[in-house]
């Protein structure tokens, strides 16, 4: 039998779900990464906090995420780090994680104004740390407000204030001639 | 002044940026966005799973489990010269002091059953 609370759950996911991967993918620059890190939190969130109140399920989902994330990229900065060791920084392996932009070869939308505006954005915004990233992706695309995010992110609602501060002035220098 | 503009600015900055993000997210190719569904369906499916345990019906069968155990199991404590039984009061029986001091003391008992002093 289908509630309408699993029905609230199930409409909360479905909307937030694309958004959830673009935030990843932005992160880990890893497509198969960010499918993991969203299909982890969305069996998190079911498992541990579906009978929590509609409202709270969107910080706890984006706590979830944003730990995911934050877990890969320690993981991937260690793993860098002795892949540098042992390769000395001459291993023909490596590869500068900025030429692994996703997708943009194969996107039909590729010459027009709006896609390379997505372009221009995506790419922006992966040049961000990871907090600023966070603080602003929380902000101004999933419009929780300053105190929610601290709690996602863990941190106090001053340090949002500063990342989110900083992430704008960055976004304004590096994209104002190209939006 | 200069800060409405500024703070305007911010705003169309803001407004423009997640224009473009909206638009990346309704661009998912169609391959990642069923992979994604998937992953929804996977998240739910295992709500309806564990739902069986927190639902009413759940609920009751294992109340109705809990009292069936019980039930046994006081049934079982009271059945008379269980072999179980047996062995826990043997030893109960084994290590407890006072049995033997009624040993110790059995000539005294027989004198008072003999005697019948407590009449």
């Amino acid at each position: 039998m289908v509630t309408a609370h699993s029905q609230q759950l199930e409409e909360f996911l479905a909307n937030v779900e694309r958004r959830a991967f673009r935030m990843a993918e932005l992160s880990t620059r890893n497509r198969e990464d960010a499918l993991d890190i969203v299909q982890d939190a969305m069996m998190q969130l079911v498992k541990k906090y579906a009978n929590k109140p509609a409202e709270q399920w969107a910080p706890l989902f984006y706590r979830i995420l944003n730990n995911r994330i934050m877990d890969l990229h320690r993981r991937n900065t260690t793993q860098s780090r002795w892949r540098i060791w042992l390769s000395n920084r001459d291993d023909e392996e490596y590869t500068d994680p900025v030429q692994q932009l996703p997708g943009e070869e194969k996107d039909p939308l590729a010459m027009s104004d709006l896609q390379d505006s997505v372009k221009h954005v995506n790419a922006a915004v992966q040049q961000l740390s990871p907090r600023q990233r966070q603080a602003f992706l929380l902000r101004a695309w999933e419009g929780l407000d300053v105190a929610e995010t601290a709690r996602v992110m863990k941190c106090s609602e001053g340090s949002v204030k500063t990342h989110y501060s900083r992430a704008v002035n960055f976004l304004r220098e590096h994209l104002q001639n190209q939006l | 002044m200069s800060v409405d503009k500024q703070k305007l600015s911010e705003q169309e900055l803001v407004t423009q940026i997640r224009e473009a993000l909206d638009a990346s997210a309704e661009r998912i190719d169609a391959e990642t966005r069923q992979k994604i569904n998937a992953a929804r369906e996977r998240a739910l499916a295992q709500q309806k799973q564990s739902t069986f345990f927190t639902s009413h019906w759940g609920k009751a069968g294992i109340a109705t489990a809990l009292s069936i155990f019980v039930a046994i199991l006081i049934v079982k404590t009271q059945l008379p010269g269980s072999i179980e039984e047996e062995g826990i009061e043997a030893m109960e029986l084994m290590a407890a002091q006072d049995t033997f001091d009624m040993y110790e003391e059995l000539e005294f008992y027989t004198w008072l059953a003999e005697e019948d002093v407590t009449t």
